[in-house]
């Protein structure tokens, strides 16, 4: 009986569903409600924000946030109300960055790298036992941290540490993980190849990692050279 | 090593030194959000995992970062952070960029 029972609820599901129109469109909003004031003061600081975190140039990342607007102005009618108006300007405003790095071309330094290869041998000297963790420098425990990764106290951090990084690297850093493009474009964009993706990934994670355990988790730091 | 040690501390003596060492590890940490690990690989970061706790924040912590990171990413989020969190833009380019769009409007109407 409960065989029957399910197919008939899977009737009514089905019918329900034609006999129902699908939902409104979700309002477009016209033009006469355009409201730039509205976009500066309610995502200008976030949009300033993502750009001068990924520009590292004031002026630049100012720039990119009034082409940005501008461009939103435009295009508004494509604005379908799908996300929310923010995600929406920060997706231009991330293309025009995108845009951006694809024509900058291949300028990678890689000081930065050989930079972050010496401290990645610094932190795997374990004495008597090569490559393993030096101990004043390998992960302490987390786990009394518990939800204060959501506090502003973690992004605070999270915002200092990715700015220390070597600015090619917090690049890729940033377009991986928060941006969350995937490798295969982020290779195509900059021009470089996957191996050096992932190692350019793998040298940001371990130093932010170190960064957040010093600056947010309170890790007293080892003497620094 | 020390003759003292026990049989259980010689015995993760003896297989460390088999296993790929931790920076070996941490690399491979970082790799396995790229692309899959081939078997061979994650068993040896398996054991390597069961002996080394180090290893085990790390790869704990990598997880626990790239969420919050993935955290501030407006498409994914209702509400993203504001306040004190994001750099904020200085007064004269709001006014600057408010007057600019104004503009803009107008030409447009």
């Amino acid at each position: 009986m409960t065989g029957c029972y399910r197919y008939a609820s899977l009737f009514q599901l089905n019918s329900s569903d034609q006999s129902v129109p699908s939902q409104a469109p979700a309002p477009v909003p016209s033009p006469s409600k355009l409201n730039p004031d509205g976009w500066v003061d309610d995502h200008g600081d976030y949009l300033f924000h993502y750009a001068l975190s990924r520009l590292r140039d004031q002026t630049r990342a100012e720039d990119f946030v009034q082409e940005t607007l501008l461009a939103a102005l435009k295009s508004h009618g494509r604005f379908e109300g799908r996300s929310s108006e923010r995600s929406w300007l920060t997706g231009i405003l991330k293309n025009k960055i995108l845009d951006h790095f694809r024509k900058s071309g291949r300028e990678t330094s890689f000081t930065d790298l050989s930079f972050y290869e010496d401290e990645e041998n610094k932190t795997f000297e374990y004495p008597g036992f090569a490559e393993h963790w030096t101990p004043e420098l390998a992960p302490s425990d987390w786990s009394s941290a518990g939800d204060s990764m959501d506090k502003d106290e973690f992004w605070k951090a999270f915002n200092g540490c990715t700015s220390k990084l070597p600015q090619r690297i917090a690049q890729v850093y940033l377009m991986r993980e928060v941006d969350e493009i995937p490798g295969e474009e982020i290779c195509a964009t900059l021009n470089i190849s996957q191996n050096n993706l992932w190692v350019m990934l793998h040298r940001a994670r371990l130093a932010l990692r170190r960064c957040l355990e010093v600056s947010w988790f309170g890790k007293v730091t080892p003497e620094e050279e | 090593m020390n003759p003292q040690a026990s049989l259980k501390q010689r015995f993760i003596f003896w297989l460390a030194h088999r296993l790929p060492p931790c920076k070996t590890i941490a690399r491979l940490a970082s790799e396995s959000n790229e692309r899959r690990l081939t078997l061979g690989e994650r068993v040896k970061i398996r054991l390597h995992l069961w002996i080394c706790a180090w290893c085990q924040r790390y790869m704990g912590q990598l997880g626990s970062i790239r969420q919050a990171a993935s955290r501030m990413n407006p498409a994914t989020v209702q509400q993203p952070h504001t306040n004190d969190v994001v750099r904020r833009m200085p007064t004269a380019t709001r006014d600057r960029l408010k007057n600019r769009l104004t503009e803009a409007l107008e030409d447009k109407g």
